[in-house]
Order: C-alpha cells, then structure tokens, then sequence
C-alpha cells in the first residue's frame, strides 16, 4: 500500500452498479503501486475528520472518486489546499474528466500513477471556494465588476465561471450573460454561442434586492449580495497527458 | 483590466468606467466611460453613452460622447455619433450621421497607458 494516497470514496458507490468497476479500479491502482488508504464519504464532518486523520498519517495525494460532485462538495471542508488532488470519474457524464483529461473507471489509475501535476485558480464566492461555476437565476441581478463598473440584464442569465471553458490559471474569473437570442451585428466576431457577454475579471459583486439564487458547482445559496474572489493557482491537481492547458 | 475577447451583447447594460487591454464587441448599452487597447466594434443597436477611446473602432451603432482613436476609425452606414472626433484616419460610410468637430490625420494619443500628446490638428 502507498501510504501517500488516500481515496475518498462518494456515497453513490455503494450501489451494487458499481462493484464490478470499483473492483477494476482497486485492481489497477494496486498493479501501479498507487492503492491507498479508503475513506468512505458518509457525513462530511466525519470525513474531513477522516482526511485530517489521513495526513497526519503522511497522505498527500487526495483521489476523489465518484463524479463531479464528490470532489466540488469537498472543496470547502478540505483542511488544506496544499495537497495534491486526484480525480476517478466513475460515471461518464460530467466535466471535470474532461477538463483534467482524466479517463472514466479503471483507466483513470494510469493518469494517477504518471502524477503530472498542474495547478488551478479557484473561485470564491462569498468566501466558499468552487471549482467549476456559480449559475444564478436572477434576471435584474447586477454584477459590480472590480469597483469600476456594473452590468446587468434583465433577460439574460448569468454564470460566472472558473474552469470550464477557459484557462484553469489566469488568475480570472469570467462572467458570461447568456440570452438564447441570436443577435449581433458582428456575430461573425464571436463565439458559436449566440447573444453571450463575456466579462473576464478578478473580484465582483453581485446584488439584488429582490434576491438571488445562486447553483455554485451544485450546490444552492441564496441571498442578496454575493462577493466573487480568486485563489489564483489554489488547487494542485493530478491531470491526464492530453490535458490542454 | 480585461484581456481580449470581452463581448457586451444586446439587452445587457454596463455603467461605469469601461476598459479593456484587448478587442471589445458591444451590442448592448454603455454609459460612463469606455476604452479598448484593441479594436472595437459597436452594434449597430448598441447605445454608447460615453467619452470613447480606442486602438481602432467600427461603430454602426449609436454613440453620444467623444471619440478618440488611435488609428482607423469606420463609421457604418447605420452609425450615429454626437461628439467630437480625432482619429488618424477615418472611413464615413453613407448614411452615417455625424454631429461634432472633426480632427483627422496626425498621430492620436489614446488609452489609459498614453499621455495625450499635443499635435496640430488637420480638419477634413
């Protein structure tokens, strides 16, 4: 056993589906000298507990394994940033195995044993750190951008994003307003995505007496004024050889 | 500052003090202030209310404010500007409305890293 890997295992696993995959994954990562300690998420003050436990012991190298949502919902209760993270997607759908080029099931354990380590901005928003996105579904919201400027719309929806889509370590956030309108007079200019403002930046406010939804990377809060920060290069990740960054 | 590939599309208004380091397309509305290091394109349903600055600029929509351009500015068929002028050099297209003091020829100073340098003007 590598006593520097620790695997958090997701809920969802224990659904018999899995067994079988799980099995491939174990057997794999114990072929590349990589298998670890198991941590099984069930209450996650028990499992930051868990992983706290985990690297007193001398574990650097965190593997989440599950889907998106096993390794976004841990961002928060995460002790430290400065470990190394690692991702086994077990279901095909979702972003981050793409984004990190990180295959699904078994196939994952060889991108964990080549180790190559790139580093990522994180977004904070309202001092909770996410990975991915914030949606908010507040049409008349405004987003006060770095005390210079404020936009807003009262159709468009609007997303902040930190990953998906663009550079994992500029330092920035984007900030996309999304009407389902095709529009523009310099459309050839822009993306295939029709009516999208696009507004990188480094911190904002969003405000709205009515109040605001807000999905950040799944999870939901709500109020009237959220803060958005940057932790540039924040999170060490393990990533695949064909990762584009 | 932002950096390149900002877009401000239809239905979405921006106030305040506007600026990026690269290329901008506005189909929205602006009003404060605007400047772009790169080129700017404003829609021809973008409303500009605001002093603009920028590297080179196509302006088919409306723009109550100064225009200052570092080097080639295009005025669409469907462009209006309400203001003054200065640009190195100028394309009307016809049908532009244009309403201001016109400055063209001569080097320009422009955004936010340059002083305004003093030149002699050449009316057109």
């Amino acid at each position: 056993m590598n006593l520097t890997f620790a695997y958090v295992y997701d809920s969802f696993l224990t659904d018999r589906k899995y067994e079988r995959d799980l099995a491939n994954v174990e057997t794999e990562l114990a072929r590349l000298g990589v298998e670890g300690k198991v941590i099984r998420l069930a209450m996650f003050r028990q499992a930051r507990e868990l992983i706290i436990d985990a690297m007193r012991s001398g574990v650097r190298n965190l593997v989440f394994v599950g889907n998106d949502r096993t390794l976004q919902s841990a961002l928060p209760i995460l002790p430290t940033h400065d470990l190394t993270v690692g991702f086994i997607p077990m279901e095909k759908v979702g972003t981050l195995g793409r984004e990190f080029a990180i295959p699904t099931g078994p196939a994952a354990a060889e991108v964990l044993a080549a180790r190559r380590i790139e580093l990522f901005d994180l977004g904070t928003c309202n001092g909770r750190p996410f990975l991915v996105d914030a949606v908010a579904s507040a049409p008349g919201a405004s987003l006060s951008i770095e005390g210079r400027y404020r936009v807003g719309s009262d159709t468009a929806r609007l997303e902040i994003r930190n990953l998906t889509g663009t550079r994992g370590d500029d330092g920035k956030l984007d900030a996309y307003f999304l009407s389902d309108q095709p529009q523009g007079f310099f459309a050839r200019w822009k993306q295939a995505l029709a009516g999208e403002t696009h507004l990188p930046f480094v911190d904002g406010e969003l405000a709205c007496r009515q109040g605001v939804s807000l999905m950040v990377d799944g999870d939901v809060m709500q109020g009237e004024r959220f803060s958005f920060g940057v932790l540039p290069r924040a999170l060490k990740c393990i990533v695949g050889k064909t990762r584009q960054g | 500052m932002e950096t390149g590939g900002t877009v401000i599309a239809r239905g979405v208004k921006v106030e305040g003090d506007f600026s990026s380091q690269g290329d901008v397309v506005i189909d929205g509305e602006v009003s404060g202030s605007l400047s772009a290091s790169g080129t700017l394109r404003i829609g021809s349903e973008a409303v500009i209310k605001a002093d603009v600055e920028a590297g080179e600029a196509v302006i088919a929509g409306r723009v109550d404010g100064s225009v200052t351009i570092l080097r080639r500015l295009d005025v669409m068929t469907s462009g209006q500007i309400k203001g003054d002028i200065k640009a190195e050099t100028i394309s009307v297209e016809a049908g532009a409305v244009l309403n201001g003091a016109m400055s063209v020829g001569g080097r320009t100073s422009v955004p936010s890293s340059e002083e305004n340098k003093a030149e002699p003007e050449t009316e057109t």
